[in-house]
């Protein structure tokens, strides 16, 4: 053996490949065994990458060590020694090949190469160089076993002669073996292949294959039975396309049809149009035909009724319709078979289905009266019309309480649990930073005020693991889940440590420890150690945005209230979900601070006010009564309903403003002053407008190799946040003999939530993970925030990215769980929100809308306004306002139609005169609603629009003569 | 490169014409049956081209994925087909593990012998598939699981081997998601026209919101907005893998999960049932939600699982009371027998009929153990002595675990069990227990 090695790397050497195959015709197989370790470690020496010298640019060049001859004498010698693992493994490329191979199998064929050239059948490419003349050859030769998906997949090749450019269109080629068209040209009607790539535009193969049909070479019949075959063989797309084509060309008659039935009804189950839409035509053709099994085709008929394509359905109906002209005997069995078309929300088809019940069906038929009343929920106007005799009267559905049986919103106003003990604490300071619920921000501070004095060493054990998040929270990487409100309560949480290492060095060591250990962490990793020195005083996001502002003046006070181990409570913290104070519990809170003389901060005093809810005045005003004094006395009363004017003596400015703001709107007037904003903004009046901008977007120009601007517009919402200083501007040294001897200026617009009331960014960044919480500073009046949301999340109307939608959909859910009376913006957030393009928030809108008209705090003529506003300014197609109606908003309850009038009558008015597309959709709807509520137009200014429609596009004068007819009935429009 | 799964099937599965009727062979493998090729089934099927229908259904959910996951993920994995007892179950889950799908064969839906009882995998190849949806209604099918002459294929002496990366989400998920049916009740039923009708109002392209099943007016619908009674589907498109099916339906029950992480769609075609339960979200695959864990607190015997192989055929109804009587074992001890074996792959669940029903995994039983890693975990810390129970009074336990740089604590109280580490606050028990409530709990059945 040592000599064969010697003999064998000599040759490798001097590349003398001539003399390679005489040198491993003397190996026996057991030598081959014996060799495979030697041929190993020659393949790790002579397939080495490395420099190989310079490149024409000067660097270094790359390759194999080894010279081409080389690599190629070992990729001859591991297709005679290796196994197949250890060949497929190897790097041999040029190996397997015709004129390598040719010296080699007349006396060496290894037991794996039949197998390893059969695996191309499933692989995803098949190499150039295997071809089906060479294929042929081999199991010919008894080298290879035929595998006959693989000669599936070659033969699409066949009919080519390669050029050196592109391909020589060669038909005869097929006749080269008879085996060719007797057997293998089959197999490409059953395994899956590439044929429609090799027909290409021209259709080759459709032509050699009509061809050879005239010169009697293949059997029309069989060819049209392996089509209809093929068809049905769960192919892909493409090619299931290109065997439609191939029936279609080949035209077939109508006896043949007849005798192809069975299978062309198969093709129902198929996941792809075309064939479904090709075998429905045939159909049609044959029948009123003798032959056609009609009792099949019913069977199948519920496949394609259901089906998404109209033309589908349409076509199935037409076939029954000619079905139930012949058929007398099965006209009811057509007819409830035809009543499934009736699941479509689509007017013409439920039409189409409707005249050909009502022309050919026995209205005394209990079947059919069954079938068609099972749809009779979400028959449209004409259809149910014209259905009138199969279906039951309908009764009164005055009954709104019925419609909403099944639905029942989420808890509202359930009691939040507040932590009983210590352990309690420990659990609720571990996830208070996973945002389980919005309210463990509030949550926290809370608990740590009641449970400030049991913080022994054990019980500091007990929460490190808390104190380990907090740190990691602020140190690690960022999480996507994670808003800045989660960072800035960790740091809250941190600052707190500190305090308790200040306050107790022994028992808080751990914290200590914890504390260096992730200061050394951010050392290790040369990351300044500032920011995390820094407590919670120091801390900001990086867009300066006020909005975080009141979240981190109430745990600033928190921190205060620890600091100072004062006995208090927090005002602002929730007593009941989602977010809200019960005023008796604020009450009692307060009464706290006034017993104990102590002064609440102003911005938790003041989102506390904002998230009160009260049920029974006069409880709550007794239990103030007893519990308060002076100016929060009167703050309480003025929130339950009392009059009170403003007065010099009181302090508590901001919270007066935010009382009235929030709860007595119709007189804040008087409050106004104590604020330095204008007044449009204090009462979140702000004008909007949408249309399409045209701007200039730089276009990347591939001829002049340079950016260039070009014309381009986008849709666009502006909302107009007009926030201006409306008191005299201080003087600098006003304001500082104001601050030398105390005296504080008439407006407290230090610390007004008013005057932080923010959402900045260019880029969402973690803000859509706050967004929640930001609305819960105010869940009885969040008005300013949705302005906020309106003008940077619509800016460029439709959502871009998944934080976006984030955002809105976050919003669209913190809406969903309060009940208050919309304002402008919430007007505008919603109504935009049904036109975006993502459904789920076009469905959350809708919901809201349903919501809001249950609860009696949205306006649908509002709603309608924005909606046609928005739609005569072309930002969103029509359609997805119609599907919203049709999937979502129609036939709730029968309030819910009245609203829904309104709204599309507002809707309508305000579009503009030019129809825009779909307008016959919105019509029909149109005419569904005033159908329901037993209605006419009355408005002259949808009566005016509706002309001008009819006028000026001829597919709407039908729908509009049925508009102006009106539906007689005793139903008022409120 | 994890572990290698090898089948080796003497045969590849086809479907061909024998006799003037179809023949539909589906080539069978086990690694813990006897290497000899055996029969399961052989039989004509009542209603063939429902049984396709399915099947190509099935064959789509194990080819779906949902998740993103590494390439070698994507090989197909083949299906496990369970006969006995009159019925013939194939179940399968999706690459993701957050899909599982099974097609019972119900005692109507076939006209056969069970020559033996037991599980295997069955080869799902492409020409087979292909060749299964051109069958027609009406159509005569017989359908072999396993080669009924088993001389007569042995002449070719061939074995078709097929490497896969070893599905370890898939064995871990069929044996978790047991425990999901059996903790599931139904909700819904609804008529082939309901459905149709609820599945159109499933959103185009893949939603990361929740969706909620609700029925307004009499109508089911899928609605973004949480409602009372609602019942939670995270990544509802996944629902769509049986939408050709619904044509075809008789009727769709719904069942949920208890805490609702989880639904079980059942569409009844005559004697065929399709169902497809998915995870709570399209980014969990039932494999590691850790449900099963609880089941593992206490080892199972290995004489236990013996017992079983002895005392149960497949697809039987599984009665731990009566093992225990016949067996003479400790009726306590067998108590919470079913959620253990179903655990390590012994039992199924039939929802229909409420029960367990034996079915052993054709995956070696050390194989399936070893996959449990939040298990593996709790070991260890017990193995290390970094458990500490500081106080027991029976129905309140107060421990101490050493996690990464600090001491968890853990408080088992009246069935509620608690933990301070990140796993347990992030998903306050939803996804299974973490591995310090399950240490502390290993330790005190020890």
């Amino acid at each position: 053996m040592s000599d064969f090695v010697e003999q064998y790397v000599k040759l490798l050497k001097k590349e003398r490949e001539q003399d390679l195959l005489p040198l491993l015709q003397s190996l026996t197989d057991a030598d081959k065994k014996k060799f495979v370790p030697e041929l190993k470690k020659l393949d790790a020496e002579y397939f080495k990458f490395g420099i190989t010298g310079k490149s024409r640019w000067g660097g270094d060049q790359y390759g194999y060590l080894s010279t081409d001859t080389q690599r190629r004498i070992l990729g001859i010698t591991h297709f005679i020694v290796y196994n197949r693992k250890d060949f497929e493994r190897a790097l041999n490329i040029g190996i397997v090949q015709k004129d390598v191979l040719e010296t080699i199998l007349p006396w060496y064929c290894p037991t794996w190469f039949s197998d390893h050239i059969n695996r191309f059948a499933e692989t995803e490419f098949i190499p150039h160089f295997i071809d089906y003349k060479w294929y042929m050859e081999l199991v010919e030769g008894g080298y290879v076993t035929e595998s006959a998906q693989l000669i599936g997949r070659f033969l699409p090749r066949v009919i080519f002669s390669p050029l050196q450019t592109g391909k020589n269109y060669e038909p005869q080629l097929l006749l080269e073996r008879p085996v060719t068209l007797q057997k293998h040209f089959w197999y490409v009607f059953e395994y899956s292949n590439e044929i429609h790539w090799s027909d290409g535009n021209e259709q080759f193969w459709i032509k050699t294959i009509l061809d050879f049909i005239g010169k009697g070479l293949l059997s029309r019949s069989e060819i049209l039975n392996a089509t209809t075959a093929a068809i049905n063989r769960n192919f892909n797309q493409s090619l299931c396309g290109w065997f439609v084509d191939l029936l279609i060309q080949l035209e077939p008659t109508k006896p043949e049809l007849i005798d192809l039935q069975q299978d062309l009804l198969n093709t129902f189950n198929s996941p792809h149009s075309k064939p479904i839409n090709a075998a429905l035509k045939y159909f049609k053709d044959i029948a009123s035909d003798e032959g056609f099994d009609e009792i099949a085709f019913f069977e199948h008929c519920p496949l394609v009724l259901s089906s998404e394509s109209k033309t589908t359905v349409t076509n199935t109906l037409m076939i029954l319709e000619k079905l139930a002209k012949k058929h007398q005997d099965k006209r009811n069995e057509i007819s409830i078979l035809a009543s499934q078309a009736l699941l479509h929300q689509d007017d013409k088809l439920q039409v189409r289905a409707a005249k050909l019940i009502s022309k050919y069906a026995d209205s005394s038929s209990l079947d059919v009266w069954e079938a068609v009343s099972a749809y009779q929920q979400g028959l449209l106007f004409e259809a149910k019309t014209i259905l009138e005799p199969f279906l039951m009267p309908e009764e009164p559905a005055d009954d709104e309480a019925a419609n909403f049986i099944e639905i029942t919103e989420p808890a509202y106003r359930q009691p939040i649990a507040f932590p009983q003990n210590f352990d309690e604490l420990v659990y609720l300071a571990s996830q208070a930073f996973d945002q389980n619920e919005a309210y463990h921000f509030d949550l926290l501070p809370a608990a740590l005020l009641q449970f400030q004095d049991q913080m022994s060493e054990e019980n500091i054990r007990k929460l490190l693991p808390a104190f380990q998040r907090a740190f990691k929270t602020i140190t690690d990487d960022w999480v996507s889940t994670r808003g800045y409100l989660d960072n800035m309560l960790a740091k809250f949480l941190t600052s707190y440590g500190l305090l308790l290492i200040e306050f107790y060095p022994a028992a808080a060591r751990s914290i200590k420890e914890l504390h260096n250990a992730h200061r050394d962490k951010l050392k290790e990793k040369k990351r300044d150690t500032k920011w995390f020195d820094s407590g919670i005083k120091a801390w900001d996001v990086f867009t300066h945005s006020k909005g975080y502002k009141p979240h981190k003046y109430v745990l600033l006070n928190a921190l205060w209230i620890l600091e100072h181990k004062v006995q208090v409570p927090l005002l602002s913290t929730p007593t009941h979900e989602p977010c809200l104070v019960s005023i008796e519990e604020l009450i009692r809170r307060i009464s706290i601070y006034q017993n104990q003389r102590t002064r609440p901060g102003m911005m938790d005093y003041q989102v506390a006010v904002m998230r009160c809810f009260f049920d029974k005045h006069t409880d709550a005003l007794s239990l103030a009564n007893a519990l308060l004094q002076g100016e929060a006395r009167d703050l309480i009363g003025f929130i339950l309903g009392e009059e009170h004017q403003p007065k010099p003596t009181y302090q508590l400015k901001p919270v007066w403003l935010a009382a009235a703001l929030t709860h007595r709107r119709d007189d804040a007037h008087q409050w106004l002053q104590y604020s330095k904003w204008n007044q449009a903004y204090l009462l979140a009046n702000f004008s909007w407008s949408s249309y399409i901008e045209h701007y200039e977007q730089e276009q990347y120009n591939y001829q002049k190799r340079v950016y260039e601007k070009v014309p381009a517009t986008r849709s666009t919402v502006t909302v107009s946040i007009d926030k201006t200083s409306v008191s005299p501007a201080i003087s600098g040294i006003k304001s500082l003999w104001g601050k030398l001897t105390g005296n504080k200026t008439p407006v407290a617009d230090d610390d007004g939530y008013f005057d932080f009331l923010e959402l900045k960014y260019k880029h969402l960044s973690a803000e859509h993970n706050d967004i929640k919480r930001f609305i819960y500073l105010n869940p009885n009046w969040p008005e300013h925030w949705l302005a906020y949301i309106n003008k940077e999340a619509f800016r460029y109307f439709d959502l871009a990215g998944e934080n976006e939608k984030r955002l809105v959909i976050s919003s669209l859910e913190t809406l969903m769980t309060l009940n208050y009376v919309y304002g402008l913006m919430g007007h505008l957030f919603i109504a935009t929100c049904m036109l975006l393009n993502d459904k789920t928030v076009r469905l959350y809108a809708a919901e809201l809308w349903i919501k809001g008209v249950r609860e009696k705090n949205i306006d649908s003529q509002h709603l309608g306004k924005i909606i046609g506003k928005h739609e005569q300014n072309g930002l969103a197609p029509l359609k997805r306002f119609t599907d919203l109606i049709l999937s979502g908003m129609l036939h709730i309850s029968s309030a819910h139609d009245v609203e829904l009038e309104k709204l599309l009558a507002a809707c309508i008015g305000n579009m503009a005169e030019k129809p825009l597309t779909n307008s016959k959709k919105l019509l029909d709807i149109y005419v569904e609603v005033l159908a329901a509520n037993k209605q006419s137009v009355n408005n002259p200014a949808v009566l005016n629009t509706l002309d001008i429609w009819a006028q000026s596009a001829t597919g709407l004068t039908s729908v509009v003569e049925r508009l102006k007819q009106g539906f007689s009935g005793n139903k008022q429009i409120i | 490169m994890s572990d290698t799964l090898t089948y080796q099937y003497n045969q590849l599965s086809s479907l061909s014409k024998v006799n003037n009727s179809d023949e539909l062979f589906l080539a069978q493998y086990s690694e813990v049956q006897k290497k000899d090729a055996s029969c399961f089934f052989w039989g004509k099927l009542t209603d063939p081209y429902v049984v396709s229908r399915c099947l190509l259904t099935l064959s789509n959910v194990v080819k779906s994925n949902f998740s993103l996951s590494p390439y070698d993920l994507m090989m197909l994995k083949d299906p496990i087909v369970t006969a006995g007892n009159e019925k013939i179950r194939f179940e399968g889950f999706s690459h993701c593990a957050g899909v599982y799908a099974r097609v019972d064969v119900l005692g109507d839906g076939h006209d056969g012998e069970f020559l033996e009882n037991g599980t295997t995998n069955v080869d799902f190849n492409q020409p087979m598939l292909s060749a299964l949806s051109s069958v027609r209604k009406n159509e005569e099918v017989l359908l072999s699981i396993g080669k009924k002459e088993v001389a007569l294929h042995r002449e070719e002496g061939k074995v078709i081997e097929r490497k896969v990366p070893l599905p370890t989400k898939w064995i871990k998920g069929l044996t978790s998601v047991q425990v999901f049916l059996s903790e599931s009740k139904p909700a819904y039923k609804f008529n082939r026209l309901q459905a149709i009708q609820l599945f159109k109002s499933i959103p185009t392209g893949k939603p990361k919101s929740d969706y909620y099943l609700l029925v307004r007016g009499g109508k089911p619908v899928f609605s973004p907005v949480q409602a009372g009674n609602a019942i939670t589907v995270g990544g509802v498109h996944r629902l769509k893998l049986i939408e050709p099916l619904l044509l075809i339906a008789d009727q769709l029950q719904v069942f949920v999960h208890k805490d609702q992480q989880s639904t079980t769609w059942q569409v009844y075609i005559g004697p065929v049932r399709f169902s497809l339960s998915i995870s709570r979200d399209s980014w969990r695959g039932f494999s590691g939600e850790g449900a099963a864990l609880e089941s593992l607190v206490e080892d199972v015997p290995q004489n236990w699982i013996e017992l079983m192989d002895s005392y149960s055929y497949a697809n039987q109804e599984f009665n731990p009371t009566l093992l225990a009587v016949n067996e003479g074992l400790d009726i306590k001890k067998v108590e919470n027998l079913t959620g253990r074996l179903s655990a390590i792959g012994l039992l199924g669940f039939d929802l229909d009929e409420n029960n367990f029903f034996y079915r052993r995994l054709p995956f070696k039983t050390s194989r399936i153990l070893t996959l449990n890693p939040r298990l593996k975990d709790a070991e260890k810390l017990i193995a290390e002595g970094k458990v500490l129970i500081k106080s027991n009074t029976g129905n309140r336990v107060e421990a101490e675990v050493e996690g990464s740089g600090v001491h968890h604590m853990v408080l088992l109280e009246n069935d509620e069990e608690r933990c301070t580490c990140m796993w347990f606050s992030k998903n306050q028990g939803e996804r299974g227990i973490c591995k310090h409530i399950l240490a502390v709990k290993k330790l005190l059945a020890k």
